[in-house]
């Protein structure tokens, strides 16, 4: 192997694509050659590296020095002070001090442990750090029924919203004799504030892969799909690249490493509904149909894509399998809490001075990742509201800081942990606005298959279209929540039955913000 | 069988669906995708009724 003085990570991500990272990294190329130092110093592309809101960003190595909002005017004073006189240019160094504070928690990580740290596009670097061995291993040592236990014994749940057991799911579809079965990864990520699984797919999407083929493997399936959102273009080119060379490998064909097992990947791209995530209706879509919900059940274990038994996984569920076969479920249920295992990923916004992912365990709680995972409240700023879940999610207010982050914890508060997006707002926020937006987007996602929803999420949002405008009353709010209940127990999916966490969690907690407009 | 709509009880044979009982007992109940000819789709939700 060739020895690097230095290494270069250069995180690509959406955010540093649009700032122009591609065309820096050809500037640094073409800088370290004209100083004669491409052979010293080494540049590698990776995922996200967990720095948000700052540009084109890229960390050195062995020293870990991290330049951020990098311009095309820096290059040249960097590789010439940097790596040929070997004195970092402070002026664009991450404060140190800052740094610090970011706390990536690597050590705990278990879906996005190679991202940020791995070239995404190049599988012999997913092999390298023990890529596939969990494949390798369920093919050649281990029955579909074992590891399927193994999955039901983690605790593994689902982390596309609802929190169901994701070997319970599997376990209702591996006994379906049938011709064709089918794995579908749920990539559609349209919860507002949500970014998690991109970022699982950018920064390494081999490991996704690999989920799917244990699933797949377990339940019995050839054919694995991944419908994912259309705006994720480079998530998506990553998966073809991904898929391609797993297929160059054998790693997915005819006949996987001699075992008799065939299966391969397609990928789907989705046209942007928000609906599209609800398990049946991207299931529609991904035949080709409209995207609306059908009715439930038959679910989609017994008669899913093309009336074919189909467990569908969101992307951060099925990119936990690989360590639970390769570690055992006793390693995995070594992270988070009883009855909760495992890490969940964080999208974290708002008034937090460090915006962005972590990947903590299970049931740490809400103050926990606000403080040591996203820096704290900005300077000047203090904790008024939380809205943890996404849209479909609910309002926290500061006594409720110190509540366990899991799915059985949130739900003693009536509360949800959704997909893992948290919007942190201080005083200077107005949760009547937050509500507006809620709820403006409720109403233009609803898909209009049936009445409580489609029309529910209209009355909704002009009756707090009137509170925004100072036009509304007291009696509203007991209006929405009313209408809410009700599009609770009519809808007919669970688009329609969301607005009523938001509503009656934002009325309860923040009662003053709302009257504060009546006045 | 007997089923009480509103209070009032109505006579229904078996198998027979709740809004049918109601239409031809004169009681109105809003539905869009429920015809006598093609029978329940219940797709639109609009003829939910509490039981
Ligand atoms: C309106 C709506 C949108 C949804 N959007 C998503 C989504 O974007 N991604 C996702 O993984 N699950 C989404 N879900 C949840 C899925 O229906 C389903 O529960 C999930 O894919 C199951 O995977 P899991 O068990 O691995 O969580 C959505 C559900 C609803 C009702
Ligand atoms: S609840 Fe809303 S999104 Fe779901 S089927 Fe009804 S109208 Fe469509
Ligand atoms: S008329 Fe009953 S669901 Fe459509």
């Amino acid at each position: 192997m060739k020895f690097y003085r230095s290494h270069i990570l250069i995180g690509i991500d959406d955010a540093s694509l649009a700032a122009g990272v591609k065309e820096i990294e050809a500037l640094l190329k073409s800088e370290l050659q004209k100083n004669n130092l491409i052979d010293e110093i080494n540049i590698l592309e990776t995922g996200t590296l967990g720095l948000f809101g700052t540009g084109v960003s890229l960390i050195v190595y062995p020293e870990q020095t991290a330049y951020v909002n990098l311009q095309k005017s820096d290059i040249a004073e960097i590789v010439e002070e940097h790596f040929l006189k070997g004195r970092p240019v402070h002026r664009l160094i991450l404060d140190s001090t800052q740094l610090r504070q970011y706390d990536f928690n690597y050590k705990r990580r278990i879906v996005l442990n190679n991202s940020g740290v791995i070239d995404p596009e190049n599988i012999d670097e997913y092999l390298g750090v023990g890529g596939y061995e969990a494949w390798e291993k369920a093919l050649t040592s281990m029955q579909p029924g074992e590891v399927l236990e193994e999955v039901k014994a983690s605790g593994l749940r689902g982390r596309g919203g609802a929190g169901f057991p994701a070997g319970l799911k599997w376990s209702f579809t591996a006994p379906i004799q049938g011709k064709q079965k089918y794995v579908v990864v749920n990539a559609d990520e349209g919860e507002p504030g949500t970014f998690k699984d991109r970022l699982i797919m950018e920064g390494d999407p081999h490991k996704l892969l690999e989920g799917v083929m244990l699933c797949a493997y377990a339940i019995g399936a050839s054919q694995g799909y991944i419908y994912i959102r259309g705006e994720y273009k480079l998530c998506i080119a990553r998966l073809v690249k991904a898929i391609e060379q797993a297929r160059d490998y054998g790693i997915l064909g005819e006949n996987i490493f001699d075992s008799g097992f065939d299966l391969d990947i397609f990928i789907k791209i989705g046209a942007g509904a928000y609906v599209c995530g609800e398990e049946t209706a991207l299931i529609e879509s991904l035949e080709g149909n409209r995207g609306t919900p059908r009715s439930k059940p038959p679910f989609p274990g017994i008669a899913g894509a093309w009336q074919m038994p189909t467990v569908v996984n969101n992307v951060e569920t099925l990119a936990n399998v690989p360590a639970i076969i390769n570690n055992g479920a006793a390693w995995y249920a070594d992270h988070g809490v009883d009855g909760c295992t495992g890490t969940k990923v964080y999208t974290i916004m708002g008034d937090v001075r460090l915006p962005g992912l972590c990947e903590v365990d299970m049931g740490t709680t809400l103050r926990t990742i606000i403080q040591q995972y996203a820096g704290g409240m900005k300077e000047g700023k203090t904790f008024k509201a939380a809205l943890v879940g996404g849209a479909a999610g609910v309002f926290l207010n500061d006594q409720r800081l110190d509540v366990k982050m899991d799915y059985n914890s949130l739900r003693e508060y009536a509360a949800v942990l959704g997909s893992g997006a948290i919007l942190v707002m201080s005083h200077s926020a107005d949760i009547v606005d937050m509500l507006w937006s809620v709820l403006r987007f409720f109403r233009h996602e609803s898909c209009g298959k049936c009445i409580p929803c489609a029309k529910g999420t209209n009355l909704l949002f002009k009756l707090i279209d009137g509170i925004r405008n100072g036009k509304g009353k007291e009696s509203d709010l007991e209006e929405m929540i009313r209408i809410s209940d009700g599009m609770f127990k009519a809808s007919f999916c669970a688009l329609g039955q969301s607005p009523c966490m938001p509503i009656s969690s934002a009325i309860n907690n923040f009662r003053e913000d709302f009257l504060a407009r009546m006045k | 069988m007997i089923v009480y709509l509103n209070g009032k009880a109505y006579e229904a044979s078996p198998g027979e669906q709740v809004l049918q009982v109601a239409l031809r007992n004169n009681i109105y109940i809003p539905h869009l995708c429920f015809h006598e000819k093609t029978g329940k789709a219940a797709k639109c939700r609009a003829c939910v009724v509490e039981v």
